[in-house]
C-alpha cells in the first residue's frame, strides 16, 4: 500500500517513467485510483464547507454533499467512459485499467493544491488573493500537464493524436451527456404513454 | 360569589379564548420596508417612516394646486415654497403649514412680469429666488428675483457655439452654489447641467454622464467603424443619460439624479467642483428597476431619493451607499404616491410632493428609523463607543438588519477591538472589511506569539535535522549488514 502511494506521487513528479510503467511494468492499482477519486470528492466538499468566509462564495446553507458527490465522482466517470469510447473508435492503446489510474492519479496536484488553497483561506486576508489564485491555477496546470502526458503514454499516441483524443473526449462527454437527457424526456414521455393507455382502457371497462 | 354570576362568567372566559388574538398596530403604514440580505433579496424591515398629514391646497389655504412640480425649503426663514405650475404661482408656507404669500406676479421696474410655467426654484441665503420658467411654446427662461418680488435680472437661452440654433430651452431645475454660479438642469440635455455666471452667460456644461455601455451598444460601435460613412450615419447616436434633479446641500455639494437608466449603473451622483461623480455608487440593489425625480441630504449627508417608476423613496447612508428604510409605493391611500416628483427635508420630516395627487405627504421618522439614525450619525461624529448602544438597540428591534452589524463591527475597529468586529462584519457579510479587521487581528496575533512561532519553527527545522540523521544511521547500519 505504502509502495502504491509512492508510486502515486512518483507520477506526480515524473509522469512520462510513471505512467509509462503503469502501461509496460503493470504498476499503480484501480484501488489506489478508486481511492484518490474518493479523495478528489473529499477535497471537493471540503474547499465548498471549509475555505473560510472571505473564500466561501455563495449561501454555506446550502451545500449538498451529494450534488457535490454526484458532480465530481460522476464527471471521472464520465471522462473515462467518454475516453475509453474514443480510444476504442481511434484504435489507440489505452485499456480501461490504464485510463482510470492516469485519470485519477493526474487529479493528485489538482487536489493538493485546493487543499493548501482551503487551509490558507482560513487565515488569508483580501491581499492574499492573488496568490492564492495563482496557486489554484499552478495545480490545475500541473494536473492537466500530467494528464496530458498520461494519456500520450497509454495510448502510444503522437503529440497531435494525444490533443485530438483530449478533445473528442469532452466532445463525447458532451454527446453522452445529451443523450442522457433524451433518454430521460423518452422515459417521461414512454410512461405518460402507457399511462394514458391504462387509464383510457379503464375507463371503456 | 352568587352561582349565577359565576354561569355568567365562565361561557364568557371561554368565549374569549375562543376569539382569534389578533395584534393590532396603532400606526401601521400601508407599504412595508425591506433590506437586503447577503444574497442580495429583500427582506423585510421594520418601518423607518411611517406617513403623517396628507397636505393638500386647500389645508395649506390656497385652494386646489394644479401640477405642482417642485418644492424648496429656505432653511434661513423656515419656509416652504411650493412651485404650483398649473396655477402659475409659487405658494409660501411657515412650519405650521400656514400660508406667508402666494407670488404670482414680479416688478421689472415697473413692467409687471407673470410666470408662465414655473418648474423649479432655488432660494439663496438672502432670499434671492431663483425660478425657472418654461413657456407653453418656444425657449423658457430663467427669473432672478429680490425677496420683495423686484426682478433682478431675467435670462433666456444661453448663448454659446455648443448650443445649437434649433434647441429648445427647457429650464427645469436649478442651484446656486455659494459663489453665485447657477447650475440650471433642462430638458433633454444629455450633455449635463448648464452652468452659467451669476450674470448669466454660458460657462460650460457641468458633470456630463458617461455613456452607458452594454454588448447591444458594442456591436453597434463596431459596426459603426467597419460599415461605410453613409451607412454608419444611419446607425443610432449612443447619447449620455440626462439629469433629472439636481440638489446642493449645506456644505455646498452638488447631488443629481439621472433618468431612464437602462443599465441601472449611476443613478445617484454627487458631483465635486470639476464636474465628475465623487460617490461611484455603480449597480446598487435598490438602483434596480428605479428612475429617480429627486434627491434630498439631510444636515447629516444622508441621501434621500424617490423612484417614480415604483414611487418608493430610499434612504440610504453616505459611505457605502446603503439602503436604509425604503418607504411609498404607488397607491392612493395616504403615504402612497401616484407621480411623485420632489422630496424636501422640513424640520426634521420629510416632504413628498405628488403631483396627481396635488398633495404633500409627511413623513415622520419611527423609533426604528431614529436609533438607526442616531447610531450612524454618532458613529461619522466619530463617537465609537456611543454608538455601540443605539447598534445594538436596532439590532433588537431587526436581527435582519446587516447595515447594523457592519456599523458595529466598524465601531469595534475603531476601538482596535479587532476580534469583536470581525464577528460583526461575519454577520453583517461585508468581506472586504472583514478581511480589514482580520488583517490587523493576525498582525497583533503574530505580534504576541512571536517567541512561539520562532519556537515552532526552530523545531520543526530540528526535527527534520533528527530524522535526516537517524536515517542516514538506518542505511549504514544496512551497509554494515551487508558488509
Amino acid at each position: 500500500m505504502v509502495e502504491e502511494f509512492r508510486f502515486l506521487f512518483y507520477t506526480m513528479l515524473h509522469p512520462y517513467n510513471g505512467f509509462d510503467a503503469v502501461k509496460y511494468e503493470r504498476k499503480g492499482s484501480v484501488k489506489t485510483a478508486v481511492l484518490v477519486a474518493l479523495l478528489f470528492f473529499l477535497q471537493n466538499v471540503i474547499s465548498a464547507a471549509g475555505s473560510g468566509f472571505l473564500f466561501t462564495y455563495g449561501d454555506p446553507d446550502k451545500i449538498s454533499v451529494p450534488n457535490i458527490f454526484i458532480i465530481s465522482i460522476g464527471a471521472l466517470v464520465f471522462w473515462i467512459v467518454s475516453n475509453w469510447a474514443v480510444d476504442s473508435l481511434m484504435d489507440a492503446e489505452g485499456k480501461v485499467r490504464e485510463i482510470i489510474i492516469v485519470t485519477t492519479y493526474a487529479l493528485m496536484p489538482y487536489i493538493i493544491f485546493s487543499l493548501a488553497n482551503t487551509i490558507i483561506g482560513n487565515f488569508a486576508t483580501n491581499e492574499l488573493r492573488p496568490f492564492m489564485n495563482m496557486l489554484s491555477i499552478v495545480g490545475m496546470a500541473w494536473s492537466v500537464f500530467i494528464l496530458f502526458v498520461g494519456m500520450y503514454q497509454i495510448h502510444q499516441l503522437t503529440f497531435g493524436g494525444t490533443v485530438g483524443i483530449l478533445l473528442l473526449t469532452v466532445f463525447g462527454m458532451a454527446v453522452m451527456i445529451f443523450i442522457l437527457v433524451l433518454l430521460y424526456s423518452l422515459y417521461q414521455q414512454v410512461y405518460i404513454f402507457l399511462y394514458t393507455l391504462f387509464s383510457e382502457i379503464m375507463f371503456r371497462m | 360569589m352568587s352561582k349565577l354570576k359565576r354561569a355568567a362568567v365562565l361561557p364568557l372566559v371561554l368565549l374569549m379564548l375562543l376569539l382569534p388574538c389578533k395584534a393590532v398596530f396603532a400606526d401601521e403604514a400601508p407599504y412595508r420596508s425591506y433590506t437586503y440580505d447577503r444574497f442580495h433579496n429583500a427582506v423585510p424591515s421594520p418601518n423607518g417612516y411611517l406617513p403623517g398629514a396628507q397636505l393638500f391646497g386647500s389645508d395649506l389655504g390656497v385652494g386646489d394646486l394644479n401640477n405642482p412640480n417642485d418644492l424648496f425649503v429656505d432653511k434661513e426663514r423656515n419656509e416652504l415654497y411650493i412651485v404650483d405650475t398649473g396655477n402659475k404661482r409659487i405658494v409660501v408656507v411657515d412650519e405650521d403649514y400656514k400660508l406667508v404669500r402666494v407670488i404670482t406676479e414680479f416688478d421689472n421696474d415697473g413692467e409687471v412680469v407673470t410666470l408662465n410655467v414655473p418648474i423649479g426654484i432655488f432660494v439663496d441665503k438672502d432670499g434671492t429666488m431663483y425660478i425657472t420658467d418654461q413657456a407653453e411654446q418656444g425657449d423658457g427662461r430663467v427669473l432672478i428675483s429680490d425677496k420683495d418680488l423686484k426682478i433682478r435680472n431675467i435670462f433666456g437661452k444661453p448663448q454659446s457655439d455648443l448650443i445649437t440654433g434649433n434647441f429648445v430651452y427647457k429650464p427645469s431645475k436649478i442651484v446656486v452654489d455659494r459663489y453665485g454660479k447657477i447650475y440650471i438642469q433642462a430638458t433633454d440635455v444629455t450633455q449635463g447641467l448648464f452652468c452659467l455666471t451669476p450674470e448669466g452667460k454660458f460657462l460650460n456644461y457641468f458633470g456630463s454622464n458617461k455613456v452607458e455601455m452594454d454588448a447591444r451598444k458594442l456591436i453597434l460601435q463596431l459596426w459603426r467603424k467597419i460599415l461605410p460613412r453613409q451607412a454608419a450615419q444611419s446607425i443610432i447616436n449612443f447619447i449620455p443619460i440626462e439629469y433629472s434633479n439636481v440638489y446642493i446641500d449645506d456644505k455646498g455639494f452638488i447631488y443629481a439624479t439621472a433618468a431612464a437608466s437602462t443599465t441601472y449603473e449611476y443613478q445617484v451622483m454627487s458631483l465635486n467642483p470639476l464636474g465628475s461623480d465623487v460617490l461611484r455608487w455603480k449597480r446598487l440593489d435598490w438602483f434596480e428597476g428605479s428612475n429617480f425625480k429627486d434627491i434630498y441630504v439631510d444636515e447629516y449627508g444622508f441621501i434621500t431619493a424617490v423612484d417614480q417608476t415604483r414611487g418608493k423613496v430610499f434612504q440610504v447612508e453616505p459611505d457605502d451607499g446603503t439602503m436604509m428604510f425604503t418607504f411609498g409605493g404607488i397607491g392612493s391611500m395616504t403615504g402612497l404616491f401616484t407621480k411623485p416628483v420632489a422630496i424636501e427635508g422640513f424640520n426634521g420630516k420629510l416632504l413628498v410632493l405628488d403631483s396627481e395627487k396635488r398633495a404633500i405627504t409627511e413623513f415622520k421618522l419611527t423609533t426604528f428609523g431614529k436609533a438607526v439614525r442616531d447610531a450612524q450619525v454618532l458613529y461619522m461624529e466619530g463617537r465609537y463607543v456611543e454608538s455601540i448602544e443605539p447598534w445594538l438597540e436596532v439590532v433588537k428591534r431587526n436581527a435582519n438588519y446587516l447595515f447594523a452589524y457592519v456599523g458595529l463591527g466598524k465601531a469595534y475597529y475603531q476601538l482596535e477591538d479587532y476580534q469583536t468586529a470581525m464577528k460583526y462584519f461575519k454577520l453583517g457579510y461585508n468581506k472586504e472589511y472583514y478581511s480589514e479587521a482580520l488583517r490587523e487581528y493576525s498582525l497583533i496575533a503574530m505580534r504576541s506569539n512571536f517567541g512561539y512561532i520562532v519556537l515552532g519553527i526552530g523545531l520543526f527545522i530540528a526535527l527534520i535535522i533528527v530524522i535526516r540523521t537517524l536515517r542516514r544511521k538506518r542505511v549504514l547500519i544496512k551497509l554494515g549488514g551487508a558488509v
